[in-house]
């Protein structure tokens, strides 16, 4: 990319906030007090859902954070009092009833265990650690050699299901994006992966905060995670000194150390459900490209023409004719969707399946105001939280007015393609 | 005397509505009765867990993620919806500038996946860092780099040279 083009990028990010401000400024609710006393009213129902059962379910997604699993960035140094950490995973002996079965449990780990590690493997200095008597899997704190503070913080993690949380976070990032100076990603001797990235916390750099990180992925699955910025605090505190206080050869000794092999020890362990049988780490993501909708064809009842197709990803759409008009058939295949499944299946024409499966049928009225349109549904989920839901409507397109009385394909049909075993082998990335 | 949790809720709630009722119309690209749909959900959720808000030091911003996870959720529950039709927004706002571009604004983020809209919303409108949005998002930075990357172009393309001359007015 050339500086012309990277400065054009940079100036379109400037120019996209500005629109996008005003055009969400331009926005006015009715009644605003309508929504807050909407809002007070689903809480309060909320709240009495709660008490009676609580399995889980988006609430407990909400409050519950990464926990265990690699699932995003670690908390901030000092952990507390910021956006970062409010997801963060409840502290022990909190929060009596919203933890999340299959969600890992933040680990135990003293984080004067940490601490010492990160003492032991950097140059002499002062620290001032936070939560220094508690329990978690990742320590921060503020260092200072003499030359001005710096916020440094070191998580360990599990790697998670996808790529996205393990080797993504040893490859550099795309400088299209991202302001930063240097960014170097390979192995050391023994197989292991490291990134080291001098950035920024800031990427338009609209505050010069450093912030550079060294990541250690480990041939059998721990994530070793180093930040440290030139400045207090990541965000909110000055520069202290012009570039955080180690170098990048430190911190790779730091990530390296075998001293944090006993606390890595510690992590809890993926739960089971997450993971593919037989392989550690890589079970399925999302399914490969076209795949959904090509399968979808190959179920189809005999006699039924396809005009038009499309869909990637979890989703794909076919639009069927037998003769008697367009018919669109969509389907979604969704793995992970336990959170969701007392709303989805918790009212309505439901049937439990011997093998545990919930099924549910629905007519509805269409919703995108084609005239005459109708939505007929088979929503499935497997005990796992696999979920595939076909739909169909009367109509070509939801949008355009009905073509026909019915969808080409009955509740019967529209169930039977769901509860297909091809769903549960469709290739995934 | 202590206010009472329903006392405290509403201040937070009148303050906060506005801005997260806004948010929500450019995660909808503009559709304003999902948009007072998710707001309302996401001041249910803070409501139901507002006993515990004393823990979060910035109950606001908590707020914009807690509604940013609803919207994702809603979408992926409700699954019949996305295919993109190209459909112009329900209702284009007001404030008398030139809605066009607007509308065209709309319609762009429209075409975006839901999560690569998330991504633009929290990193252009909310202003969030990299690191702040993966964790709204639950994903990794890598994620969100790669994201931004892929929305910006399709944008780009979009909206052409057209945006500058709108954002300098």
């Amino acid at each position: 990319m050339s500086q012309n083009d990277e400065s054009q990028h940079e100036g379109f990010e400037e120019e996209l906030g500005a629109v996008l401000r005003r055009t969400g400024d331009g926005f006015s609710a009715d009644d605003r007090r309508e929504l807050v006393a909407g809002g007070l009213q689903r809480g309060r129902r909320r709240l009495v859902r709660r008490r009676l059962a609580v399995t889980g379910g988006a609430l407990a997604l909400a409050a519950v954070g990464i926990g265990g699993v690699y699932g995003g960035s670690l908390v901030g140094p000092g952990g507390k009092a910021t956006t970062t950490s409010v997801a963060a995973a409840p502290k022990p002996g909190n929060a009596t009833g919203t933890a999340d079965p299959k969600r890992p449990e933040q680990a135990q780990i003293p984080v004067k265990d940490l601490a010492a590690v990160l003492k032991a493997h950097t140059p002499a200095g002062t620290w001032e650690i936070d939560d220094l008597d508690a329990k978690g899997q990742s320590v921060g704190g503020v260092y200072d050699d003499g030359h001005g503070k710096a916020a440094v913080s070191v998580g360990l993690y599990r790697v998670g299901r996808t790529a996205e949380s393990g080797e993504d976070q040893v490859a550099c990032p795309d400088k299209a994006v991202v302001a930063f100076d240097r960014c170097i990603s390979g192995r050391v001797p023994n197989g292991d992966r490291l990134m080291a990235i001098q950035g920024y916390v800031y990427p338009d750099k609209r505050e010069e905060t450093k912030y550079w990180r060294v990541v250690l992925l480990t041939k059998d699955g721990f994530l070793i995670d180093v930040n440290e910025y030139n400045a207090a605090a990541e965000k909110g505190a000055p520069i202290s000194r012009e570039n955080p206080p180690f170098t990048m050869s430190q911190l790779k000794a730091l990530v390296t150390t075998d001293d944090w092999r006993p606390l890595l020890k510690q992590l809890p362990q993926v739960p089971a459900t997450q993971l593919a049988p037989g392989k550690a780490a890589q079970p399925p993501a999302e399914p490969v490209g076209d795949s959904v909708q090509a399968t979808l064809r190959t179920l189809l009842p005999k006699g039924l023409r396809v005009v038009d197709k499309g869909g990637s990803g979890e989703f794909g759409f076919l639009v069927v004719d037998d003769g008697k008009g367009k018919s669109l058939v969509q389907i979604n295949v969704q793995s992970d969707m336990r959170d969701v499944a007392d709303d989805l299946y918790g009212s309505g024409d439901v049937t439990t399946l011997p093998d545990g499966r919930k099924v549910k049928l629905i007519q509805q009225p269409g919703e995108k105001g084609g005239a005459g349109v109708v939505w007929w549904t088979a929503d499935t989920m497997t005990p796992e939280g696999f979920r595939v839901v076909v739909s169909a409507f009367n109509t070509g397109a939801q949008h355009e007015a009905a073509t026909r009385a019915e969808p080409a394909l009955t509740l019967d049909q529209l169930k039977a393609i769901a509860l297909d075993p091809k769903w549960q082998k469709l290739p995934r990335k | 005397m202590r206010k009472s949790r329903a006392d405290e809720f509403l201040e937070f709630a009148s303050a906060r509505t506005g801005h997260l009722f806004r948010s929500a119309c450019l995660l909808t690209s503009g559709d304003t009765h999902l948009a007072e749909d998710l707001a309302q959900e996401t001041l249910g959720r803070m409501y139901a867990q507002w006993g515990r808000m004393a823990r979060i030091g910035n109950p606001a911003a908590y707020a914009q993620t807690v509604l940013v996870r609803t919207f994702l959720s809603h979408q992926r529950r409700r699954s019949a919806t996305e295919r993109p039709l190209g459909e112009l927004p329900d209702r284009a706002p007001d404030d008398g500038g030139d809605p066009a571009l607007r509308i065209a604004l709309l319609d762009a983020l429209a075409g975006l996946a839901p999560k690569d809209r998330a991504v633009v919303v929290l990193r252009y409108w909310e202003d969030r860092s990299i690191e702040e949005t993966a964790d709204a998002l639950h994903v990794s930075s890598a994620a969100v780099r790669t994201r931004s990357v892929r929305a910006l172009a399709k944008l780009r393309e979009r909206l052409g040279g057209s945006i500058a001359e709108f954002a300098t007015r």
